[in-house]
């Protein structure tokens, strides 16, 4: 994935620098707001009357400092915890009239999650991560057996891995870990992917190496991505840039 | 590996009871033994039983390291089926093929018959987990 | 993959305490079976003897009653006499249904002659004994003839020979008696005349004469109707003062009151047991889902419904359990089946093993009260990782 990889990279930015016209939104969020309680009488805004619309194909990135909220942001996205006001809407319909079945089914369906931290389950291997999301789908939609390992030892091959498929994960390196997530995430095929700082503790190299192939499955499948990055170097690449600051989400101004 | 030398080790010692275990619980070792019309006397049949039981528990130790420090699948293999054999013989011996003693309160029928065949039977099963788990090794490297 | 891999790779992953899980439960299914064989088979044992006596009251010299049941339920011998002409006074008590007199007498021990040695010799007169003739009528088809004899379970004919040699005496064994896990399982049974022609026999053959003191007897046993027992007992006891009597109920007293102290005793360790191994358990698997709770955010996010993680997290719990509670209770069913022997002697105590279809009721009931324990042990933590956002799962620090 090197030079091709860097190819990839020249070839995103260049989108990136001509979004196309704006789709119908797959993800709204409407005046959503999210508060923790700390303790007694003691709460903090992490999301704060953000409104946002996310359309078919697109590749948001999201900057902010730490702490800013960028993360509650994308759990609200995908549905992991209810927002204290505000709607978050997927093709429009409200994810929280949604019973908890039906949004583990978004979840599982719709939904690809990188996570930010280590998130491959110790006591399995690669592959088995990989099929992991199989598990949890709906009977009439599930991929079984030898199909759903074809497949995902398909998608340990895009993302470089087919040597590895059996290894476990304290077996692979941060980089190997982080693709085998990828392909985890696209195992249902998903239209939403949602990235929490994907490449967060790489080096520079598989950084762009990452990055280029999300560029290349978004632009193959229309996937719509939204990615935190702290990189700043990355928002070029993105269809739209927004900046996340102390709990509300402004548009980022591009040099 | 470490799973063939775990049970290897278990062989091993299962092969010193089979060994020693019958010589402190025959007649011979609680003073008794047969008085021959003569006046001779001479050793109950349990005697002879746990002496046979030291022929087959020697065997049983030598399967043991041999498993334990073969590389060669084969050799496995064939010391696992013999251990299944052994483990048998352990059985056989006091129960079927000499005996012990008929009168229910002696010593032999009371521990070393019923210790021999839990002996035996566990050389029996660790055996069958070694020739599985050989097996399965083996196919999983091919 | 399928729920049931997913389980058993957690199971593996975590093999030390998945291990410590297995062993704690199967130690203590074990010690439960090994309580329950014991006391249901010492109960079982004492009322087996009770039947084989088959008395309401037994008459004995006095100072001899404790011996006497202690011989009975050892199998080892012991003499006692007391004058016959007690039996005609006993036979004439108001409430007497029946009486019949028994004499106690023992094989030579460590002769060379015979083949047997420190039996228990219970001989019973044919024309008034109520206990063994029915079984004999029944199993025989009619009364010992002389010579013949019949003998608990553990008598036998030596390899080789065709008779039982007592004291130069030629010993047909015709049947051997049921189990009851007692000496009686020691005991010869045979009738007066038979004893008394091996008395006359052995002044010759024997290197020791068997003696059997003339108008003697060592016991009488009664037949009474249960409402009089007792007024039929008190009533002796008023006319004959030179003897003891006990009643059915009392009978092996001693050894029903140790049996009671022992079982006792197991009950207490294996309540304790149960009870720590319960709790250890719970404990274990509520730092498992602890740890795992990052694990479970995870799978929140992947798309797996609540239930997910404490049904995978009981069904691992149910699984250990299950595994472990069979492997404890077959091992110690084998243990117990093949060291009985050495078991009653080292515990000073008679059990008999239960049939097959009683045992296995018993491994269902145990299987079944470990599940159940470990199922409320495990549902806290269960409960707790259902519960709760994923959010704050997968912020947590291990």
């Amino acid at each position: 994935m090197s030079t091709q990889g860097e190819e990839q990279m020249a070839s995103a930015t260049n989108l990136a620098q001509n979004p196309g016209d704006r789709k119908q939104p797959v993800l709204a969020l409407q005046e959503v707001t999210k508060t923790y309680s700390l303790g007694r009488q003691s709460t903090v805004e992490a999301v704060r009357g953000v409104s946002l619309s996310v359309a078919q194909g697109e590749f948001v990135m999201i900057t902010g400092r730490s702490g800013s909220g960028k993360t509650t942001l994308l759990n609200l996205m995908a549905g992991l915890t209810r927002p204290t006001s505000g709607r978050v809407l997927f093709n429009g319909e409200d994810l929280w009239g949604l019973s908890d079945r039906q949004r583990s089914t978004y979840r599982n369906q719709r939904v690809g999650f990188i996570f930010q931290f280590p998130s491959l389950i110790g006591s399995l291997t690669a592959v088995e991560n990989v099929l992991l999301p199989t598990m949890f789908a709906p009977r009439d939609r599930r991929l079984d057996g030898r199909p759903a390992r074809q497949r995902a030892e398909e998608l340990l091959g895009i993302v470089g891995l087919s040597d590895r498929v059996a290894a476990r994960p304290r077996q692979l390196s941060a980089g190997q870990q982080k693709r085998a997530v990828i392909a985890r995430a696209l195992m249902n095929e998903p239209s939403l992917l949602l990235a929490d700082e994907p490449t967060a503790d790489l080096d520079e190299r598989t950084e762009r190496e990452i990055v280029a192939f999300l560029c290349e499955v978004q632009q193959r499948r229309n996937l719509t991505i939204v990615m935190v990055t702290h990189a700043g170097e990355l928002l070029r690449l993105a269809t739209r840039a927004l900046e996340m600051s102390e709990g509300t989400l402004s548009e980022k101004i591009r040099s | 590996m470490k799973f063939l030398v775990f049970l290897a080790a278990i062989i091993l010692t299962l092969g010193l009871l089979a060994a020693i275990v019958p010589q402190f619980t025959d007649c011979a070792s609680d003073g008794k033994s047969v008085v021959l019309a003569n006046g001779k006397s001479i050793p109950m049949k349990c005697h002879w039983s746990a002496r046979a039981e030291i022929a087959v528990g020697v065997p049983i130790l030598g399967i043991a390291l041999g498993s334990a420090f073969s590389r060669r699948k084969e050799t496995v293999r064939i010391l696992s089926m013999l251990g299944v054999v052994l483990g048998a013989l352990v059985i056989l011996l006091p129960t079927t093929l000499i005996g012990v003693c008929t009168t229910p309160g002696m010593t032999c029928n009371t521990t070393m018959r019923p210790a021999m065949i839990a002996v035996g039977s566990l050389v029996i099963a660790a055996s069958l987990c070694m020739l599985a788990y050989n097996e399965l090794r083996g196919r999983a490297e091919m | 993959m399928s729920f049931g891999a997913f389980v058993l790779r957690n199971i593996v992953a975590t093999g030390f305490r998945s291990a410590a899980i297995l062993i704690c439960v199967a130690l203590v299914a074990g010690l439960a079976l090994f309580t329950a064989l014991v006391t249901q088979g010492s109960e079982q044992s004492l009322s087996k003897a009770k039947q084989r006596l088959g008395a309401d009251i037994l008459v004995v010299p006095r100072g001899s009653e404790s011996r006497v049941q202690t011989a009975l339920l050892s199998g080892r011998p012991t003499t006692t006499w007391m004058p016959k002409e007690n039996l005609d006074k006993i036979a004439q008590v108001s409430g007497v249904q029946r009486a019949s007199a028994q004499l106690y007498l023992a094989s030579l021990s460590n002769a060379s002659c015979c083949a047997v040695s420190e039996m228990f010799l219970l001989v019973f007169d044919p024309v008034t004994d109520f206990t063994l003739q029915p079984w004999l009528e029944q199993e025989l088809g009619g009364p010992l003839k002389l010579g013949e004899v019949v003998g608990g379970t553990h008598v036998f004919v030596p390899e080789g020979d065709d008779f039982i040699m007592l004291y130069g005496y030629f010993l047909t064994l015709k049947a051997n008696l049921e189990a009851t896990g007692t000496g009686l399982d020691q005991t010869m049974f045979m009738t007066i005349d038979t004893a008394r022609d091996m008395a006359r026999i052995s002044l010759s053959r024997a290197e020791k004469p068997l003696e059997i003191p003339p108008d003697s007897i060592s016991a009488v046993l009664v037949k009474t109707a249960d409402s009089e027992r007792h007024a039929v007992a008190r009533r002796i006891q008023q006319d004959l003062p030179g003897v003891a009597v006990v009643e059915r109920p009392d009978l092996f007293q001693e050894f029903g009151q140790r049996i009671n102290v022992v079982t006792k005793g197991f009950f207490a360790v294996l309540g304790v047991s149960w009870a720590f191994a319960t709790l250890t358990i719970g404990l274990i698997f509520s730092m498992s889902a602890n740890e795992r709770r990052r694990e479970i955010g995870v799978m929140r996010a992947l798309g797996s419904p609540r239930h997910f993680a404490p049904r995978s997290l009981l069904t691992e719990a149910a699984l250990l359990t299950g595994l472990g509670a069979a492997l404890g209770l077959i091992l110690t069913y084998c243990s117990v089946l093949l060291f009985h022997d050495l078991l009653a002697s080292a515990l000073n105590i008679y059990f008999l093993l239960p049939s097959v279809a009683h045992v296995g009721a018993l491994l269902g009931q145990i299987l079944g009260l470990a599940m159940v324990s470990v199922a409320i042990s495990t549902s806290l933590p269960a409960f707790w990782i259902s519960s709760g956002e994923s959010v704050g799962a997968m912020r947590a620090r291990i």
